[in-house]
């Protein structure tokens, strides 16, 4: 066999067949990369029984139906997408995710690990609301416009990723991941949990913070 | 309680017999509540997730083919919505939007749940919050539901031999974490 990584997890939790065992166990006499794979796997599972988590109460279970007719029905009333405040919020939401972007790969940098990135003496100690505010700035001032296909918030993200203007130094492929993983977060996934009385104080905000 | 098959219920709920719904809720409540509480360790973010499981379900429900069993189907969205809410629990950490709410939080919590959100988080579940969704998904999947490798590659849609392998990238790097945080590497 090539190497046992694969089977290791399994071994250790004693889910193998017994054939299958004698041949992991043969690999494992010569083989020190699957050793220390064995070891940390074993490791893990020496911690991982003890995560218990409280059962809830009793009567939880039966609150699931009324709390999901709950919302089947308040639902209805409510709908992002017909909301004219959506188009006017996915910008700023847009530009916090860039924000957060920003934010997350400069910290990455900061001086405490030794500043390389020419940015992180600019950035160090800016509130992410500051960066929202520089980036909704930044934004062209006409209305956004996007492909039909693209969301706005990942469109904003998208555009300033492509442009690039004060990522590509920071852009790192430790950071890349996060990014891919930003650009997949609709306006609407950011949005859903929201009631319109939240929306309305999230506006509130905004306005005063002359950022709508 | 009937013995009706699930597809049986769902072919009543597709006949109009909302009842069906109530019993498939019935049915499957716990098992997704646990799955959504392994990915988002405490019971309030956990209830968030099954009612919206539920709601997705209702609405997928009409049209509902049976392409895969309910059972994996109910599975894959209660993984998807747990890791679309931890997204959005990563952003909102971030950018503490409840600041804005705090005077409705105060209104909503009571004593029990606050004292359950300051339960000590440990080791083990910071690092598997850690890990890539994918492999945080088959760890929970498979650890914790102890579901056979066919069924989770029926989930999340991926192949057996790539499970296997995320499985064990997740192990190690908890491990790995682990022996860092205990200082014995
Ligand atoms: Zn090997």
């Amino acid at each position: 066999m090539g190497h046992a990584d694969i089977y290791l997890v399994d071994y250790v939790t004693g889910k193998l067949e017994p054939e299958l065992r004698l041949r992991v166990e043969a690999h494992l006499r010569d083989c020190l990369k699957c050793q220390q794979g064995l070891e940390d796997v074993s490791y893990t599972f020496q911690y991982a029984g003890k995560v218990q988590h409280s059962t809830p109460a009793s009567q939880y279970f039966s609150s699931i139906i009324p709390h999901v007719r709950e919302r089947l029905e308040n639902r209805t009333q409510w709908s992002w997408t017909d909301n004219p405040v959506f188009s006017k919020l996915a910008l700023p939401l847009g530009a916090a995710a860039v924000a957060l972007a920003l934010l997350m790969n400069i910290a990455q940098f900061g001086p405490a690990n030794g500043s390389v990135n020419p940015l992180s003496p600019i950035f160090y100690g800016i509130e992410p609301e500051d960066v929202v505010d520089m980036v909704v700035e930044e934004s062209p001032p006409t209305p956004w416009t996007t492909r039909q296909t693209q969301d706005v918030a990942q469109a904003v993200v998208g555009d300033h990723l492509t442009r690039g203007h004060f990522l590509q130094d920071a852009l790192t492929l430790d950071v890349q991941p996060y990014f891919y993983e930003l650009s997949t977060i609709s306006s609407q996934q950011l949005l859903q949990n929201f009631d319109e009385a939240q929306v309305e104080a999230i506006l509130k905000k905004l306005e005063e913070r002359g950022t709508l | 309680m009937s013995s009706r098959s699930d597809l049986e219920l769902v072919a009543d709920f597709q006949n109009g017999k909302e009842a069906a719904f109530n019993e498939l809720v019935v049915r499957y409540q716990e098992k997704i509540y646990w799955v959504a509480r392994r990915f988002m360790s405490d019971h309030d973010a956990a209830d968030d997730v099954v009612q919206e499981v539920f709601v997705k379900v209702y609405d997928g429900l009409k049209n509902f083919r049976g392409e895969s069993g309910v059972y994996t189907w109910l599975y894959r969205i209660t993984v998807n919505i747990s890791l679309n809410a931890l997204r959005r629990q990563k952003l909102r950490d971030f950018f503490r939007i409840d600041e804005v709410f705090e005077v409705r939080e105060e209104a909503s919590e009571g004593p029990d749940e606050r004292v359950e959100q300051q339960e000590q988080r440990t080791l083990i579940e910071k690092a598997i919050e850690l890990l890539p969704e994918k492999q945080k998904a088959v760890f929970v999947l498979r650890y914790y539901e102890e579901l056979p490798y066919e069924e989770i590659a029926g989930i999340l849609k991926t192949s057996v031999g790539g499970l296997k392998a995320n499985y064990f990238h997740a192990v190690k790097k908890i491990g790995e974490y682990l022996k860092r945080a205990h200082g014995t590497r």
